[in-house]
């Protein structure tokens, strides 16, 4: 068995990806490069007697330092040396393409160029002399159709023959870069070569090639070598001789070489047509329709997700419901009464949070990963800017606020496709205000408690209108202040569309939902087992105990109707939760922090429902229930609403819902924040930030109306 | 070659025009982005979408790139 390493390299929708699901199949795993956030994809394959260990470089269209993409994919070639580089290249749009190439051939590691999609390209009439562009890039070249899985065995011939080719790769073909440029490279080259201590690695042409090229992260490598005065002598030649800086020349004679190249190896036998893209463009970008299209497509993304994923977030609850009561009979003495409680509402309740969030993200994803693999998310970005550069964000923003109306953790995972870290992080930090799905029982068990019918629609309505009021105000401030900076250039490709793959689809959905699950789940699991334990502890004294068993066996004793019996048994139980929850570390924290709720109109027993609440909302209801003496969930609706009608006014009542629409990002989404933005920093400060004006607007809004005498009792 | 070349900013081309690129005058990073998109001086492009004020779409080297206003306003072309 022989082993080897290739790495995939190409422009984003180049098909890279189709082609390494095609080569790795479930043999792939995803993680991260060391300190960034950019992701690193690896497969294996085993054919023929290789073991092919596949790595998928980031998209990217050029080497030079642009972004993290371009530097860890290029570090990635220099660093882990693969024994080959496959240049996955779109052949409908070679030209582009081939400006990668290009680049990758100077680093100089044996190559093979994969002519892609070349369905579409012989349908728009190209035709290639392979032949040429193989002795031109001294590359074996394939010629494959990505998503149909045609070429893929004629890769792995190439690749295996040309791993086994152990001899010197040399350089046939060098672009020259003219007179001028061609002297300085030369000058530098043989400085660089002079230099013992420079790291062998790299290719000295290469190199001097991008210093010249004002390459930010090459630059800062060979720093050591003191060499910066003559590079920037040589650039000032070079400015002087030809009037243009060494980069654009480097680039158009990289393009002229591609064009000379490709005037003699391409032949075009129809003219170039309006493409059927163009014209489902005409509709879809339209002024007038571009919005409206966009609004029902994401209309029916939601219904889907959350339509569809009832069925299977019903037979979940309805498996955890199960489990909890298997165990509920397993152990049902006395003594065993922590641990049955640790398992079912610690362990199987922070579970069941995390796996109750599951189908619906999984739907979610699916519906994006075919609005993305069809070209059309681009089109959405391109219709949404314009209106969210009014409030400091881009067009790409606007999806993952959308999905914030679902549920905040996918939205979060959504806004990967920001490039600029500081929109990325502006849109994750403001996210929550969109209301989610699991505040709705809130606002519901509220505003049916509180209003009259009539004014019930308005009330809802308005609660997701101030979300977006003040998430605007935020975006807005913190584009100002903290993540002040150039507004991103708006540069993206619109790639033709494409029907989408649905292996691809699955596998984009999967891989996304199975990294929520896997670091979302541990972290929530541990903290929900925290909250479960200062719910629980201190456990309720010997002569509490005896009390509350004194008090159910003489009800069983006393009263034979068993209707009556079982009303007086379960406010006995609700006693014992409510004595247990005032008493444990929970209700401690909630009657100490007391003080600072008063100002809000809210007293210990809301408190300790929003601490619940920071676990999941729906535990807020529940919470709610219980400190009422209001029995399960299930018969909480009329007579946990009397009870709060009588004990609080309808401004409070608001005020609940304020509090919890601004504050409360409930745990999975402080994880997941930390996790995407890559630093547990900025969780804390989402956290924090919208806990505090939380409480700043909510004191405002209450102090006010009390003064003013609205909404009161 | 000396600098003394005129031309009009991408951005007031009309739709549908065929136009050449002379220059680019933005900062050294974006220029080497625009440079990998295929926006190199002499490379003839043509304005598929320019609606007042919003980004545009051009195509150039066969692809479709879409370029925001401000930045089509330091792109010279003619």
């Amino acid at each position: 068995m022989k082993n080897i390493t290739i790495a995939l390299a190409g422009n984003p929708n180049s098909g890279k990806t189709t082609i390494f699901n095609k080569l790795t199949g479930a043999r792939q795993h995803v993680g991260n490069y060391p300190g960034v956030t950019v992701e690193k994809k690896e497969g294996f394959i085993r054919y023929k007697e290789y073991e092919i260990k596949v790595v998928d470089l980031p998209g990217i269209y050029t080497l030079t330092a642009y972004s993290i993409d371009e530097v860890v994919a290029r570090n990635f070639i220099i660093d882990e040396k693969p024994d080959l580089i496959v240049n996955i290249i779109d052949s409908s749009n070679l030209e582009r393409n081939l400006y990668l190439t290009v680049q990758l051939k100077e680093m100089g590691i044996p190559m093979i160029l994969v002519f892609n999609m070349s369905d579409e390209s012989r349908a728009r009439g190209y035709r290639f002399d392979i032949e040429k562009f193989s002795r031109f890039f001294n590359a074996p070249i394939v010629e494959t159709v990505g998503n149909r899985g045609l070429g893929i065995y004629d890769l792995l011939e190439k690749i295996i023959a040309l791993a086994s080719q152990r001899h010197a790769f040399n350089n046939t073909y060098d672009i020259h870069y003219g007179t001028e440029l061609e002297s300085e490279i030369e000058n530098i080259r043989m400085i660089l070569e002079s230099k013992p201590s420079l790291d062998r690695r790299y290719d000295l042409r290469w190199l001097s090639i991008k210093l010249l090229e004002n390459d930010s992260d090459i630059i800062k490598k060979v720093n050591p070598l003191d060499i910066k005065k003559e590079v920037e002598r040589s650039i000032h030649n070079i400015q002087r001789l030809t009037g243009e800086m060494p980069e654009t020349i480097i680039a158009e004679k990289r393009y002229g070489f591609i064009s000379g190249l490709c005037q003699k190896a391409v032949h075009s036998t129809i003219e170039i047509r309006h493409t059927i893209s163009d014209k489902i463009d005409r509709f879809v970008t339209n002024r007038l329709l571009g919005i409206p299209i966009f609004l029902c497509l994401m209309y029916l993304v939601f219904s889907l997700t959350f339509r569809f994923g009832e069925i299977p977030i019903g037979l979940i609850e309805d498996f955890f419901k199960f489990l909890g009561n298997t165990i509920e009979t397993r152990l049902s003495s006395e003594s065993d009464n922590m641990l049955k409680s640790l398992f079912i509402d610690g362990i199987l309740g922070g579970t069941g949070n995390v796996l109750v969030f599951l189908p619906n993200i999984l739907f979610l994803f699916f519906a994006i990963s075919i609005l993305e693999d069809s070209g059309y998310m681009a089109r959405a970005a391109f219709i949404m800017d314009r209106l969210m550069n009014k409030i400091g964000l881009q067009g790409k923003s606007f999806i993952p606020m959308l999905i914030g109306f679902g549920c905040s953790v996918p939205a979060i995972l959504a806004t990967r496709t920001l490039e600029n870290k500081k929109d990325r992080l502006t849109t994750m930090l403001v996210i929550p205000l969109m209301s989610c799905g699991a505040r709705l029982p809130i606002y519901t068990l509220i505003i049916s408690a509180f209003f009259p019918k009539n004014l019930q629609g308005p009330m809802l309505w308005s609660i997701y209108v101030i979300g977006i009021i003040i998430a605007i105000f935020i975006a807005k401030i913190l584009q100002t202040t903290i993540f002040k900076g150039e507004p991103v250039p708006f540069i993206m490709e619109l790639p033709p569309y494409r029907i989408p793959t649905l292996r691809t689809t699955f596998i984009h959905m999967w891989h996304r939902g199975w990294l929520y699950l896997k670091k979302a789940g541990t972290i929530i699991l541990g903290i929900s087992v925290i909250m479960w334990a200062i719910s629980f502890f201190p456990e309720l004294s010997k002569e509490e105990i005896d009390y509350f068993e004194n008090k159910i066996q003489s009800v069983k004793s006393s009263i034979k109707d068993e209707k009556e019996q079982l009303k007086r048994l379960t406010a006995i139980e609700n006693e014992k939760k409510e004595k247990k929850l005032s008493s444990s570390i929970a209700g401690s924290i909630g009657r100490t922090i007391e003080p600072a709720l008063k100002p809000m109109g809210f007293d210990w027993k809301i408190g300790t429902a929003l601490m619940g609440a920071f676990a999941a909302k729906e535990v807020f209801v529940a919470q709610l229930g219980i400190v009422y003496f209001v029995g399960d969930k299930e018969e909480v609706s009329d007579t946990l609403r009397e009870k709060l009608k009588e004990k609080y006014s309808p401004l409070v009542g608001f005020c609940v819902m304020l509090f919890c629409l601004i504050s409360m990002p409930c745990m999975s989404t402080v994880t997941i924040t930390a996790k995407e933005s890559g630093s547990w920093k900025w969780a804390v400060f989402q956290l924090l930030g919208l806990t505090i004006i939380a409480y700043i607007i909510t004191t405002i809004v209450f102090q006010i109306g009390n003064f003013l005498g609205i909404g009161m009792n | 070659m000396i600098d003394n070349k005129s031309g009009i900013p991408l951005a007031y081309i009309k739709e549908g025009t065929k136009v050449q690129i002379i220059r680019i005058d933005t900062n050294e990073l974006l220029k080497a982005r625009l440079n990998a998109m295929g926006f190199v001086p002499e490379t003839p492009l043509y304005v598929v979408k320019n609606s007042t004020k919003g980004p545009l779409v051009i195509s150039i080297k066969g692809a479709r790139i879409i370029i925001a206003f401000d930045i089509a306003q330091n792109i010279m072309v003619a």
